[in-house]
């Protein structure tokens, strides 16, 4: 009887669920005693990874009582390559900084910003007043949580920039513009109405008490 | 009001798939019905994939049969269809056969 790969093996029991374990072990040791050859073994166990990993992101990403923590341990990444930044201002910490605050700030995009994907029955959580939402510029599939992550790197950039020259430079000139840009979005806000989305965090810290 | 859930092109597959192999179906038989019957190659991952979506929406029941020396002593979960999921196909066939009739493009084509 031959004996299975160990490390797909390892590989599944990592992604899978205990019940779905057994019986995907079970149909692929079947069908390898049958004859079917190590590379096709590795090549299922590989999709099924990709899928379990698919639906562990994508589908249930970090939402509510995840997203909190995680949010709170980025700030303070995103707070600490700021501040050596300052203190260290070599080219080369430099750009790992700029990178890691520009991947961050896609990470926080993608796991809070589409946190509502994958799940078309759910209903919103909160939805504060304004039934209408105009139909050119509008924010309502933005969380409330995206806009603070968005903050939290606007904050930090800034943080790191006024420790370097040619950075504060540039802010003089960017910050005027960013002023006016932040007038007419509160404009555009008074006069068109938009809707907000919360986590839903107050209905969950009632459950618990 | 509850509402219906629809069927992927594959789900729906699988579903015919669990039905054509009976009380056999897990999921090596599964994947080896749509293998054999549509010519290509199917990956068990997706298969998985597909019927824990099913299972989710009710539309399919999974049970533990028997532990073989085969799988290495692991138990098989075989599947069966759901009085739902039956109704979820028929009504699918009869949303599909309706598109199909009338259509001058597919007229003489093989049935």
């Amino acid at each position: 009887m031959k004996r299975e790969p160990a490390i797909a093996n390892w590989l599944l029991r990592l992604f899978c669920s205990n019940s779905k374990y057994d019986a995907v072990t079970g149909d692929l040791l079947e069908q390898y005693q049958a004859g079917r050859g190590n590379v096709w073994y590795f090549r299922q166990v590989f999709d099924i990874v990709c899928l379990a990993l698919y639906s562990k992101v994508l589908r249930r990403p970090l939402v509510h009582t995840h997203s909190l923590p995680v949010g709170q341990g980025l700030s303070l990444f995103l707070l600490f390559c700021a501040l050596s930044s300052i203190f260290v201002s070599l080219a080369a910490e430099l750009l790992i900084v700029l990178i890691g605050i520009a991947m961050t700030g896609v990470v926080i995009f993608l796991f809070i910003g589409g946190s509502d994907r994958g799940q078309p029955n759910k209903p919103p959580a909160v939805i504060v007043e304004t039934p209408y939402v105009h139909p050119g510029i509008s924010l309502h599939h933005i969380p409330v949580e995206g806009a603070v992550g968005l903050l939290f790197v606007i904050g930090t950039v800034l943080i790191f920039a006024t420790g370097v020259r040619v950075l504060r430079e540039i802010l003089l000139l960017t910050i005027p513009l960013g002023g006016l840009g932040a007038w007419l979005m509160v404009y555009w806000r008074r006069n068109h109405p938009v809707m907000f989305q919360g986590l839903g965090l107050k209905a969950k810290a009632r459950h618990r008490s | 009001m509850a509402t219906t859930p629809t069927l992927s092109n594959f789900e729906l597959m699988v579903m015919l798939a669990i039905l054509r192999t009976g009380d056999n179906a897990y999921g090596v038989s599964i994947s080896n019905e749509i293998e054999q019957t549509t010519g290509g190659q199917v990956l068990l991952g997706s298969v998985y994939d597909a019927l824990t979506r099913l299972e989710e929406k009710g539309l399919i029941s999974s049970y533990l049969g028997e532990a073989t020396a085969a799988r290495g002593g692991r138990a098989k979960k075989h599947f069966c269809t759901t009085s739902r999921g039956l109704r979820i196909v028929r009504d699918t066939q009869d949303s599909l056969v309706k598109l199909w009739r009338g259509l001058p493009e597919l007229k003489g084509e093989r049935a």
